[in-house]
């Protein structure tokens, strides 16, 4: 009877939720389209030749942090066994695994877009060179699609197949090797630009640790907000969430900060090549997204606001602090990326500190908002067409719902 | 194998390993090799971007300033970052130790310009590719986008002889090349003395284009 008042409906679904995945999936095309017109219009603009990976390369890695930094986040429930004191976990598990398979998209569009040749990614699989970090993070981007893809279709079938869901370990396997196939590609991702002789300012393994540190953060945050609208009608689910990701934050903030700290610290020992670049982030050029966007609007309001979270709980607060926390994560990767290039040393017979300036081209820029848009209509048709709530049962072709 | 197009003049035995020593006093900064390589190897000169130029550099002050011209290009390096970095392969060492890039198999992931502490390659863009075909007609030889740097004119080899356009032009013979398989060539001496020296010998890329400079650089830098 509901149904029928409710309207039309096909396979289950409202014609609501038809009316969002269809809109959905428009966006997804549009966004598409959008991306490969701000790719030619990019082609075509001046190019900034002295700083080679600019807004794609920083959006690129911007969302590939955010992707693996919430599957370690879910690692929690699916690796560690944590699911809340009345097994709240368990209501949004299956969307965080969804979230963070999803939100590598957009990085491998930007990335692909970053190329001079984008179809020619295929040379990577083809002919690759071991030696080249950017063919390892071809094959584990392999790995961890394939993984997270893997764990979500366990999580969805084990609702349906009761004899899935009883072999022993099955959950936690699947689980570590998501951990493993994130942390791959978060330390190797780190490794891209620390591997670089040429660039001081990237140069050693303390990029990796960075990465995982800001992924952690970058992913709690994104997930969160992503799955506030889905959960908001639940209550105990919304004070767990509140609570949980508090907690998270504060010790996230914690880590990061106390490790920005040392980058910087050591930096000053490098005075001639590596600290010019953290003086214009201190007090030169870049001090102003430094200080006020990804200090005090990125870590200093979000730290407050979640300390007065985890003791009071207060979603709302809550969702404002993970905002913060996106913006300031990704004014970070921008001038960790972009600033070491503008600011980069040569030596032809004596030290040169280039300074070439940049500012991202209207393409890129088109190219970077194509991809927000591209992430959250995916986000959205996954969330209605697979059984994503806990115990919810697929009815069409095993993982529909 | 391929057989390299380059070989020692006089000798049938294709040359291992090609320098190039730079004498440093001897650069007048006419940029006549910088034209000639920008000829021979159609590089984006509307860009500004060139395969070898020639930077102006003061030291000290006055009264005892001075001003010298240094050729830059690829250092040609037998252990290159920019090799290594290479996801597909299309960074290569070929015959004669010269690093080449294979235009159809680099996708322009600019991993190698990054890679570079020379700074000596850089993005040659769709709209070069353009550019170039409007410019040199038939003659093109870049084909797609992809990385360009100094290949020695490898590609060109022009007469079948052994000499890049830069040096062949070079008005103050400035630019010494030759085989460093042959002791008596004059870059191999120059390299054996230890009168030719690498730039930033603690990276360790072993660099076959070496410079000669017999001048107190002593002095803050101006460029």
């Amino acid at each position: 009877m509901n149904n029928q008042k409710k309207g039309f409906t096909l396979l289950g679904y409202s014609s609501k939720q038809i009316g969002i995945v269809l809109g959905s999936l428009v966006i997804v095309l549009v966004s598409i389209y959008l991306a490969f017109y701000g790719y030619n219009l990019d082609q075509i603009e001046e190019q900034v030749f002295n700083v080679p990976w600019g807004l794609d390369v920083v959006g690129y890695t911007f969302f590939a942090l955010m992707a693996t930094g919430s599957a370690m986040v879910n690692s929690v429930y699916t690796v560690f066994g944590y699911k809340g004191q009345n097994g709240e976990y368990s209501r949004f598990i299956k969307y965080g695994a969804w979230f963070s398979l999803v939100t590598i998209l957009p990085a491998w569009l930007l990335v692909l877009l970053s190329l001079a040749k984008p179809f020619d990614f295929t040379y990577i699989f083809v002919s690759p060179r071991i030696s080249s970090r950017i063919t390892w993070m071809a094959i584990l981007y392999t790995f961890y699609a394939l993984m997270e893809a893997i764990e979500l279709l366990y999580m969805i079938l084990s609702e349906r197949f009761e004899r899935i869901k009883q072999i022993k370990y099955m959950e936690m396997g699947i689980g570590i090797l998501v951990l493993i196939a994130v942390v791959s590609v978060c330390t190797n991702l780190g490794q891209v630009f620390g591997s670089l002789i040429s660039m001081p300012a990237w140069y050693g393994p303390w990029f990796s640790v960075y990465f995982i540190f800001s992924a952690v953060l970058l992913g709690a945050s994104a997930e969160l907000l992503f799955m506030y609208p889905i959960l908001r009608k639940e209550g105990s689910v919304r004070s767990f969430i509140s609570k949980y990701y508090s907690a998270f934050f504060v010790i996230g903030i914690a880590f990061y900060t106390m490790y920005l700290t040392w980058i910087i610290l050591s930096a000053w020992y490098s005075r001639e090549t590596i600290w010019p670049v953290y003086q214009s982030l201190l007090y030169g050029a870049g001090a102003p997204i430094f200080w006020g966007v990804e200090i005090f609007i990125g870590l200093i309001i979000p730290l407050l606001i979640s300390i007065y979270t985890l003791k009071k709980g207060n979603i709302k607060l809550m969702l404002l602090s993970a905002a913060l926390l996106v913006i300031g994560g990704f004014a970070s990767k921008y001038s960790i990326i972009v600033l070491p290039q503008q600011l980069r040393p040569y030596v032809w017979l004596t030290l040169q500190i280039s300074n070439f300036s940049y500012f991202p081209s209207t393409g890129l820029i088109i190219m970077f908002i194509a991809a927000v848009l591209f992430w959250a209509a995916a986000f959205a048709v996954g969330s209605i067409v697979l059984p994503l709530n806990e115990k919810e049962k697929a009815k069409h072709l095993w993982i529909f719902r | 194998m391929s057989t390299n197009p380059m070989q020692s003049f006089g000798n049938t035995e294709p040359c291992k390993k090609w320098g190039m020593a730079i004498l440093v006093d001897q650069c007048l900064g006419c940029d006549a090799c910088v034209a000639a390589c920008t000829l021979e190897n159609q590089t984006p000169f509307w860009n500004e971007l060139w395969r070898t130029h020639v930077e102006d550099l003061e030291f000290g002050e006055y009264p005892n300033s001075q001003r010298i011209f240094v050729p830059r290009l690829c250092m040609q390096c037998e252990n290159p970052p920019c090799l290594y970095v290479c996801p597909t392969g299309a960074t290569q060492i070929v015959d004669g130790g010269i690093v080449v890039v294979d235009e159809y198999k680099c996708i322009g992931c600019q991993y190698c310009v990054e890679a570079c502490p020379f700074g000596a390659r850089y993005m040659y863009t769709t709209e070069d590719v353009q550019k170039a075909k409007e410019t040199y007609g038939i003659n093109t030889i870049h084909e797609v986008p992809h990385v360009d740097k100094c290949t020695f004119c490898y590609e060109t080899a022009p007469d079948n002889t052994n000499t890049p356009a830069c040096v062949r032009t070079c008005v103050g013979g400035a630019r010494v090349f030759g085989c460093l398989d042959n002791p008596n060539d004059e870059v191999t001496k120059l390299f054996e003395t230890g009168e030719a020296v690498q730039l930033n010998p603690e990276l360790g890329v072993g660099s076959k284009v070496r410079y000669v400079i017999n001048r107190n650089l002593e002095g803050s830098v101006d460029v």
